[in-house]
């Protein structure tokens, strides 16, 4: 078996699929990468670590002969990175693969192809379309908040939602929820739950396709994301993600609007006093201004007042000053909206005047 | 008393360890137990594991951590005695605040150790003195006898306290560590494990001193940071008293039980599991920590052990969230197999933060937690438990 490729498709198809790479296995064959000349003359690229697999077809300038073989993942990545462009020759010699350009030669030992694990693709089941950026952005915005201890393995993850002519996605991790909707054409109804390790892998997958149509199937055991000649497939996860409405506050007692870096710098600069102390961070709502008080006994204290937009109830309330922080860094609307109930009941922040995502974090006891 | 006042001029500290404590204080408040081999052993006598033998039962080769069954092979005619921890931790306090006769600046290492700043003294003799007065004291008021090891440094002073047990009174003077340690064998250092033991041997290094002597390179690169950092602890005569003397937090907090008989039905061993998680919480709550690790082990039924731990991402301190920690980590480590004893550790500790109070988004149930100290407090510990492991527990 003999093919050619340019570096830079192969390189980028490498990187699409590595990240399913199974990190800390007892399976060698799973640290590696699976290259296989098909009857149509491509070469497929598979990986996988049982819960997510990522394919990836591409075109070699020249192939001969037909063959498959598996290379260590981070041996073949590092190999092409360090190559010159131009294009590689892969040569299946005795179980060692030969990769050469111009002068550069190397031989990778192969794990036989035999001992990799059959793929099962997606049977079926329920289809829709949106694109690669609207994922990506979806995905982004929520992935933060899922829990990222195993044990808790129904928040260790994304919820997926169709519903009503939407695709929901939903992270928690008991202390705080994202949510981010988008509309898409189809109205059919569905739930699931993926691994915070399938959609990290997605989402680095997805940063690599260069067209942006996106498929996605689920067929009540497995999911596929299909973009960019890839083809992703994951395991849902069997745990019940918790009914994230009932926990959604239904009205707020204040509503306040802030000017979103001001109110995120303020944040970031009290989180450093708070960090030190007593890793809370107060805030003081009192007329037309906010005030964020963090405060240690051995470091000193912060306070930070900036002037707000306010309609309803002066609050005391205190937070996780990095639950703040990592939402915040999301809104990307000029102006924040902060509501609340009370000093023991969640706050919802959203951007202004746009749908499709908020957050919601629970707040600490004050005594 | 001596002076508290006026500079330190004594590089010297005092390391004091309780000769068979458990043992001895059962043996001190049963006056028909003294003189004789007697052993004492987790709940469930002879299906459990020593925790402390007399030095009569010692002789006829009784250990610690030996499973009941096993000491009383060794020592047939021995009398097990039931572990009584209140009754320890009182006459441990008790011992404590003896010594804070002999110094103001004390460090309590373990139940039954601790060591004890000399430096207020203004020599050595007067600091032996009453280090001697001490020892006299316990043997008095409790019936109980101590090791005490006195040298320039912690390190050497714990040794020395183990070196000519039990009623030892040993003295490194300054100047003579060498030659004591010519006499230590490299196993009695604290801090060289069984691994590293073997690995010294087959170099030829049997004494302390072949430890001294070693060049620095050589350690460093067979045994990398390690051993370095123990050589110079043996020969330091110039540790910060400030630093160590001052309140340290544990570097854990556990619990274990072995069963009164094996198990190997899941559920049951989660819920002894979670039962004993609920103990390192409470324990853990009422010196104010929260841990970032939770470790668990498990010895099956032909006494292999197997363990796991977790670092957390958030710190835990309720017991909600302990139990799911544990059925993950079970999950992971039991093989099926039926199961003799398990533990359940918090690691990672640090004081809790205004996070404990951090307020549960999907998980609204009270905190438990404090009421269950409550009860605690007013009816003893262990009056609460899930009744599904009364059987097993010996509870």
């Amino acid at each position: 078996m003999r093919f050619s490729i340019e570096r830079g498709e192969i390189l980028s198809r490498l990187e699409s699929v590595a990240s399913a790479v199974a990190q800390k296995t007892v399976k060698p064959v799973l640290s590696g990468v699976l290259f296989k000349a098909t009857t149509e003359g491509k070469i497929e690229l598979l990986a996988t670590d049982l819960e997510t697999a990522i394919k990836a077809v591409t075109t070699p300038v020249h192939i001969d002969g037909e063959g498959a073989f598996v290379v260590e993942a981070k041996v073949i990545l590092e190999v092409i990175r360090n190559l010159p462009s131009g294009e590689i020759i892969f040569e299946l010699q005795d179980n060692n693969l030969i990769v050469r350009v111009e002068k550069s030669k190397f031989v990778l030992p192969t794990i036989s192809p035999d001992q990799f694990p059959e793929i099962e693709p997606t049977h079926g089941g329920i289809e829709i379309e949106t694109s690669v950026t609207v994922l990506e952005l979806m995905i982004d915005r929520v992935i933060f908040c899922a829990a990222k201890d195993e044990f808790m393995r129904n928040l260790n993850g994304i919820y997926w939602e169709l519903q009503g002519g939407y695709l929901r996605l939903v992270a928690a991790d008991g202390f705080r929820l994202a949510l981010a909707e988008e509309k898409i054409e189809s109205d059919v109804e569905d739930r699931f739950l993926l691994t915070l390790k399938s959609m990290k892998d997605l989402q680095s997958s997805i940063k690599t396709a260069l067209s942006d149509d996106l498929r996605i199937i689920y067929d009540g055991a497995k999911v596929g994301f299909y973009f960019d000649g890839i083809e992703m497939i994951a395991r849902v996860v069997d745990a019940e993600f918790p009914d994230y409405r009932k926990v959604l506050p239904k009205a707020f007692k204040t509503r306040v609007v802030a000017n979103t870096t001001v109110l995120s710098d303020a944040i970031r600069r009290a989180s450093i006093a708070a960090r030190l102390g007593s890793e809370s961070v107060k805030i003081e709502l009192k007329g037309e201004s906010i005030k964020l008080i963090a405060k240690s006994p051995e470091h000193g204290e912060s306070t930070e007042e900036l002037d707000v937009k306010k309609e309803g109830d002066d609050i005391l309330i205190a937070f996780n000053p990095r639950f703040l922080a990592d939402s915040i860094k999301k809104i990307d609307t000029e102006e924040v909206e902060l509501n609340f109930v009370d000093s023991n009941s969640p706050l919802q922040m959203n951007p202004v005047d746009v749908e499709g995502y908020l957050y919601i974090i629970m707040p600490i006891r004050l005594i | 008393m001596p002076s508290q006042e006026g500079g330190s001029t004594l590089d010297y500290v005092a390391h004091i360890d309780m000769d068979a404590f458990f043992a001895s204080v059962e043996q001190a408040s049963n006056p028909q137990l003294k003189g004789k081999a007697i052993i004492v052993t987790g709940r469930g006598l002879r299906h459990s594991v020593v925790t402390t033998a007399s030095y009569e039962a010692k002789k006829k080769g009784v250990r610690s951590g030996m499973s009941g069954y096993e000491a009383s092979k060794f020592c047939p005619d021995a009398i097990f005695v039931e572990v009584d921890a209140k009754k320890y931790e009182y006459v441990s306090r008790e011992i404590m605040k003896l010594l804070y006769s002999v110094s103001p600046k004390i460090l309590v290492a373990s139940i039954d150790e601790a060591y004890i700043d000399l430096s207020h003294f203004e020599n050595l003799k007067e600091a032996l003195f009453h280090l001697k007065n001490l020892k006299l004291k316990l043997m008095r008021e409790y019936g109980l006898t101590a090791s005490i090891g006195i040298a320039s440094n912690p390190m050497l002073a714990k040794i020395g306290s183990d070196f000519k047990k039990p009623n030892g009174f040993v003295v490194i003077c300054q100047g003579s560590e060498r030659e004591f340690l010519k006499h230590v064998n490299i196993k009695d250092i604290p801090g060289v494990g069984p691994h590293t033991l073997i690995k010294l041997s087959s170099y030829g290094y049997k004494k302390a001193i072949d430890l001294i002597e070693a060049d620095d390179f050589f350690l460093y690169s067979n045994f990398g940071n390690a051993l370095l950092g123990l050589k110079k602890a043996l020969l330091t005569n110039s540790f910060s008293r400030t630093e160590f003397f001052k309140k340290s937090f544990p570097k854990s907090i556990g619990h274990s039980m072995t069963l009164s008989r094996d198990i190997d039905d899941g559920e049951l061993i989660n819920r002894v599991a979670c039962f004993l998680g609920a103990r390192v919480i409470y324990r853990m709550r009422r010196k104010g920590f929260e841990a970032e690790g939770v470790s668990l082990f498990l010895k099956y039924s032909d006494f292999r052990v197997v363990r796991t731990s977790r670092k957390l991402n958030f710190p835990l301190s309720d017991t909600q969230r302990m139990n799911q920690v544990l059925y993950w980590l079970i999950e992971e480590l039991w093989d099926g197999e039926p199961v003799r004893a398990l533990g359940v550790s918090c690691n990672r500790l640090k004081p809790s933060s205004s996070l404990s109070k951090q307020l549960n988004l999907l998980d609204t149930k009270k905190d438990l937690v404090p009421i269950s100290l409550k009860i605690e407090e007013a009816f003893g510990k262990y009056s609460l438990f899930p009744a599904s492991i009364l059987a097993i527990s010996g509870l």
